[in-house]
């Protein structure tokens, strides 16, 4: 786990007793709406439909046990008794109180968590493969990388009025599970042939309303060089990018209008004057970070226990969760377990404050205590051994944590929407409840096998519709919420937006329409082709003859 | 008919201007105005009044049952949202 030094102790410390002044000179009337509202968003605090909301970050989506059971105090104390884990990685709390929120950023401050940073125009939370430090496809730990930016961001004078925000997301594995492609600065780790590390920088990506798949500006990067050539490329965008224009101020519009060869100029150039002054990065400090991610004391076990192979013989709901929700480890006899945060006609990514304890308590039990929170809104434990895998799926099956849809059709991405996003112009979790409920049989789920299905209550894609293989994304017509439904998106490393189908649904006929679209592609795949293969195959034609020409579904226009 | 729907402060929770230009938080106790300079008169006391943020007029409909706001995103304001929290659905 990353852990606070004094500065961070010290900073956020000071940071919490500046905001609580804030509230209260704009609880007494001293400071207006206006000039409070940009210095309570640099706190992730916003004002949403029904109340504030507090988004937290969650570094990295490294939780410890400790910082969940605060998740779940702070649930009870100041919220509604849950919280909502984010597509970012964080999560996000949506019935605070403006009078209450200083000692609710005291009690998160405690175990090393804060919210600075969260909204603004700003370095958000640096995000990353969920299964870092794990996985078993993985070349790098990017942990001690991201943790390096995180300090160097936090608070960071030059970068705290930038023309838009700003995300970073960084994989070590060559499977991307982070998505690195839609961020401002997306980075891939690789290994040279000597076994040294470095990363491919790619720049530009984003999603909203125009959305850009981010470009390699640069093959390779000395982890020593890090520093300085992002520094580099947020200079760029400081001084390039448009401040007049909401909508065009985020980088991919200034990579995209400059080009990436005129924009790779300008940051080399930048590069080339600060590359090796103080912001070299020493190995010395790259050890001491990588000293913070220290495996945990595994035993020496051997791989695949007997046993966990005669439970999954005989206990086929084992098994198929064993299929869909737990993942390969590096070490030999453990395993990575996903708890979905998807039971059926739930809300996505939604957890109450019973059962954060419970995963916590699970956590210390079998993961050494620690946890990831996914950017498809579900918890991972990281460390469990194969032999429990049996005990911990009936504990977790006992809390409807254990429903056997990672990456499956009901993992459904879900933004917030209109029930309580001030952006928002429909309703996506109503959506996303239709279809958990629509598609409930778990042998149907497994016959489809991997496909991402993503909502979004509006084109600011907080639900990333734009990279879900099927996505949805919530329009208003004449008052009433319609869906229009794109096809062939992916955010792994071969990230692809998805086109447009046809006209948009009314809500009641949207699990009717993907019906119709996993219909045909069982009808029409080849052996055990994934859907986006077979629609990378065949085009969006056949299924948009399902969904508008042969079925009776009403299109508006 | 109009209404005049603002934010708290303390707690961002929704209000209704009542006809005693105080706050409430149930539609049925807010005042409702059926002429433009009604309307302007509500948004000119809520514009001055430092306890809420974000003041509008918005359209509604008095039906035999109730009396609602016309549009979506403000009957999801008034009456919370359409979908229960985790909190209650898992119970």
């Amino acid at each position: 786990m990353y852990r606070y030094d004094e500065f961070d102790s010290q900073l956020v410390a000071d940071r919490i007793g500046q905001f609580r002044r804030q509230i209260a000179k704009r609880l007494g009337g001293e400071l207006s709406e206006d000039q409070f509202k940009p210095l309570r968003l640099m706190n992730g605090l916003y004002l949403q439909l029904h109340a504030y909301m507090l988004r937290v970050n969650v570094p990295y989506g490294t939780l410890s046990s400790e910082q969940l059971r605060v998740f779940a105090r702070i649930a009870r104390k100041y919220d509604r008794g849950f919280g909502h884990f984010t597509t970012r990685q964080n999560i996000q709390f949506n019935w605070i109180k403006l009078e209450e929120v200083a000692d609710l950023m005291e009690e998160l401050a405690a175990v090393e968590v804060t919210s600075i940073q969260s909204s603004g125009n700003c370095i958000r939370n640096i995000t990353a493969d969920q299964y870092a430090g794990r996985a078993k496809d993985e070349l790098v730990d990017p942990r001690p990388y991201c943790e390096l930016l995180r300090q160097y961001s936090l608070l960071h004078p030059e970068f705290s009025y930038l023309p838009r925000k700003f995300k970073i997301a960084i994989t070590g594995s060559p499977n991307d599970r982070a998505a690195v492609a839609l961020h401002d600065i997306g980075m891939r780790m690789h290994v040279d042939s000597n076994g040294r590390p470095g990363f491919e920088v790619l720049v530009g990506g984003g999603q909203g309303r125009t959305p850009m798949i981010a470009q390699t500006i640069r093959e390779w990067l000395d982890p020593n060089d890090v520093l300085a050539y992002v520094e580099a490329i947020l200079r760029v965008y400081n001084t390039h990018g448009r401040r007049d224009n909401i909508h065009k101020a985020r980088i991919k519009i200034i990579v995209n209008q400059l080009g990436i060869e005129r924009f790779r100029e300008l940051v080399e150039t930048e590069w080339r004057q600060i590359r090796g002054g103080p912001l070299a990065v020493p190995q010395a400090e790259i050890d001491r970070l990588e000293a913070y991610f220290a495996p945990p004391p595994y035993r020496a076990l051997k791989h695949q226990s007997l046993e966990v192979q005669r439970q999954a013989g005989t206990d086929t709901a084992f098994a198929r969760w064993l299929d869909s929700n737990v993942v390969e480890h590096k070490m030999p006899g453990y395993a990575i377990v996903n708890v979905s945060l998807k039971p059926t006609g739930r809300v996505p990514g939604d957890l109450d404050a019973d059962r954060m304890e419970a995963v916590a308590d699970l956590a210390d039990r079998f993961s050494f205590g620690e946890l990831r929170v996914t950017h498809r809104q579900n918890l991972v434990l990281t460390d469990v051994e194969q032999q429990n895998l049996y005990e911990l799926w009936q504990l977790l099956d006992g809390l409807e944590l254990a429903t056997p849809n990672v990456g499956r059709l009901t993992d459904i991405v879900s933004c917030p929407g209109l029930d309580y996003c001030s952006l928002a112009n429909a309703r996506s979790i109503p959506v996303a409840q239709a279809l958990s409920r629509h598609f409930v049989d778990i042998d149907q789920l497994a016959l489809v096998g991997d496909l991402t299905l993503n909502v979004s209550g509006c084109m600011n894609a907080c639900g990333h519709h734009h990279v879900g293989n099927i996505g949805i994304l919530g329009v208003l017509k004449r008052g009433e919420e319609y869906f229009q439904l794109t096809l062939g998106g992916s955010s792994d490393e071969h990230t692809a937006l998805g086109q447009r189908l046809g006209p948009a649904l009314a809500q009641p006929e949207v699990p009717v329409a993907i019906d119709a679209i996993v219909s045909t592609y069982l009808e029409i795949r080849r052996g055990d082709e994934r859907f986006l293969e077979t629609f990378r195959r065949v085009g969006i034609e056949p299924f948009k003859s399902a969904v508008y020409g042969s079925t009776d579904t009403r299109a508006v226009a | 008919m109009q209404m005049l729907i603002a934010t708290r402060l303390t707690d961002g929770r929704v209000v209704f201007l009542t006809a005693s230009h105080g706050w409430t938080e149930s539609i049925d106790n807010g005042v409702a105005v059926d002429s433009i300079e009604a309307g302007d008169e509500l948004l000119d006391i809520a514009q001055r009044a430092a306890d809420i943020v974000d003041p509008y007029l918005i359209d509604v409909i008095d039906s035999e049952s109730r009396r609602r706001p016309a549009v979506l995103r403000e009957a999801i304001r008034a009456f919370g949202p359409s979908v229960p929290a985790a909190s209650e659905s898992l119970r």
